[in-house]
């Protein structure tokens, strides 16, 4: 199509910047001071209608700031692919409104979409790869559509893939890629026309555990490195706590609780958080030794930051007549801060139980009775 | 067994009918099939230029010219086939119906091999802001193109079958001459002589399509 090319390049030669003619949608406006990057405000969508209705966006808000890795977590059919997808509008929700830099992107016509589409760069679950071109191809592809010449597309996509460390497969079709390159193929090709926001529907889904880790720590390091917003979608855990600032947790269509990642899994609220939480503590709740019987008071405890690193048990059993069964510990880490679940049977006398709870929760620890059940 | 130069001569115009008669009508088939596969497959709902209406017109009318016996389509287009090469007799009469027939018999078979093409790369095209026209030339079509090339060979091959009905309107061809001489007159010799070939042929063309079936996936 030889007019839209001339006129992106049109375009081109009017911003400072030539060498990506494509970005204007976003550059061209200024954003309201106070305004997040994103913001999504009562957002809703229907799937089907009569009998088979299904409400999957119930009434949305976020607001996601400028550079931060933001993550929706929730079961499958919980509605955030739906939500993703309707950022870039891949989907059309039935009401609500939604800005990206300030920009009304449900009222966006045709031309406008296309344009701010190439904006905002997204990866798939299932890479979404053309089989039929090369992973050169593949990253080539969006800057054909931004109407860049064929030498400045050569220069990019050796830059791109080098970027993603596939530089020596630039000539390999996705069937010879493994299930990681083909996703660092996707990545390239997200990031090809220099967007300012990635969006990653479900991406390290199909991925085994090295693959993901390899795909999470490329993308924390594009993160930093081209200072891009990251709304990513996922159900699992490990992707929320490995690279992400902040988190909602998104449960039948309503988003049931959200904050920062440490504060949100360190403190669940709502049953469908705790569910996340558990997931990556690796148990379906306490589990004692076969034939335990609990002795004193049952305790959960979590705490991160610097008491982790504090003699804490030692210091419990020395400063109150108490003495402590460890159960169950572990330490993880989210975002880089170690994070320390501990699961105790406390012996002592109730007098003395509570002062030790009240230690505890004068050191920023989180004491939670429970109720075990043997496994 | 030789054949008589009178009959040599009868098989070679014969030849060069059935050629005729095909490579005009693949290329027309081709340049219309492929387009109203294409239709069927963006007009679907939830694709591109998703258009319900359009959808099942076109899908009813393509059923339903498929529904017609190609004899009967021969002498049920007759008027057509007047309108647009002002005879209804003949080799070239015979390229209207035989390109009508094909044209829809193509267009189902493209409209499977574009559905093989996952959505998601689709999708994904249009995430990073490609037009329809860019998404159809750039994605579809290259995506599917093994199967396009299966779907055009299929085509060839029944129009080499459907041409030898063509000899009902006078049409000639290979088909045309064995049930002429080697059925009607009990030449058995030259209904064998057309037949060895036109196996040839097919198979010919069903090689040449599956040498760039494979060319493609050996990449």
């Amino acid at each position: 199509m030889p007019g839209l090319i001339s006129q992106t390049l049109k375009a081109g030669e009017r911003c400072q910047e030539p060498r990506f003619p494509a970005l204007s949608i976003f550059r061209a406006r200024k954003v309201e001071s106070g305004m997040s990057f994103i913001t999504v405000e009562s957002l809703t969508k229907v799937f089907g209608s009569g009998s088979e209705r299904q409400r999957v966006l119930k009434g949305i808000d976020l607001s996601i700031e400028e550079g931060e890795i933001f993550g929706v977590i929730g079961v499958s059919g919980a509605g955030k692919s739906t939500l993703i997808r309707c950022i870039n509008r891949l989907e059309a929700p039935d009401s609500g409104r939604i800005t990206v830099a300030g920009r009304d992107i449900l009222s966006l016509r045709e031309n406008d979409l296309r344009k701010a589409r190439m904006e905002m760069g997204m990866i798939f679950q299932s890479f979404n790869l053309l089989s039929s071109r090369t992973a050169y191809g593949n990253v080539a592809f969006p800057l054909e559509v931004a109407g860049l010449p064929k030498p400045k597309i050569r220069e990019r996509v050796m830059s791109l893939l080098d970027m993603v460390g596939l530089a020596d497969k630039a000539d390999s079709h996705p069937s010879k890629l493994s299930g990681g390159q083909m996703q660092r193929v996707g990545i390239a090709r997200a990031l090809a026309n220099e967007p300012k926001l990635l969006l990653s529907d479900e991406a390290t889904s199909s991925l085994d555990p090295q693959s993901t880790q390899g795909i999470l720590e490329l993308i924390a390091r594009l993160q930093k490195a081209l200072k891009l917003t990251v709304l990513l979608i996922t159900h699992e855990m490990k992707v929320i706590t490995g690279i992400c600032d902040r988190v909602a947790v998104l449960d039948q269509g309503r988003i049931v609780e959200e904050g920062r990642v440490l504060d949100v899994f360190t403190d669940p609220k709502e049953p469908a958080t705790k569910g996340f939480v558990e997931e990556v503590l690796k148990s379906g709740g306490p589990m004692l030794p076969d034939g335990y019987k609990p002795k004193g008071r049952m305790l959960r405890l979590r705490f991160q930051g610097e008491v982790v690193s504090e003699p804490l048990l030692s210091d419990l059993a020395a400063l109150h007549s108490v003495k402590a069964v460890i159960l169950q510990a572990q330490v993880d880490r989210i975002k880089g801060e170690p994070f320390a679940t501990m699961l105790l049977d406390l012996i002592g006398e109730p007098r003395d139980l509570g002062s030790a709870t009240d230690y505890l929760t004068g050191l920023g620890v989180r004491v939670e009775g429970i109720t075990a059940h043997a496994s | 067994m030789l054949l008589s130069s009178k009959q040599f001569l009868m098989l070679w115009n014969a030849s060069l009918e059935t050629l005729y008669m095909v490579s005009v009508t693949t290329v027309l088939t081709v340049i219309m099939g492929i387009p109203l596969g294409v239709l069927l497959v963006v007009t679907r709902p939830g694709h591109i230029l998703q258009n319900k209406g359009l959808y099942r017109v076109v899908g009813f009318l393509v059923n339903a010219t498929r529904s017609i016996p190609f004899p009967i389509f021969i002498v049920f287009v007759i008027p057509l086939t007047r309108f647009i090469v002002h005879t209804s007799v003949g080799v070239t009469a015979v390229i209207v119906p035989l390109t009508l027939a094909a044209f829809v018999f193509l267009a189902r078979l493209t409209e499977t091999a574009l559905l093989e093409v996952p959505h998601g790369v689709v999708e994904a095209a249009k995430s990073m802001g490609a037009s329809n026209g860019r998404i159809i030339w750039r994605v579809l079509l290259p995506e599917a193109w093994p199967g396009l090339v299966m779907a055009v060979t299929i085509t060839i091959i029944t129009l080499i079958s459907y041409s030898a009905m063509a000899g009902a309107i006078g049409g000639g061809g290979l088909g045309d001459l064995a049930i002429r001489y080697g059925y009607h007159r009990y030449q058995k010799d030259i209904m064998w002589v057309t037949v060895i070939m036109l196996i040839i042929v097919v198979q010919l063309v069903q090689s040449v399509g599956d040498w760039l079936v494979r060319r493609h996936a050996r990449r």
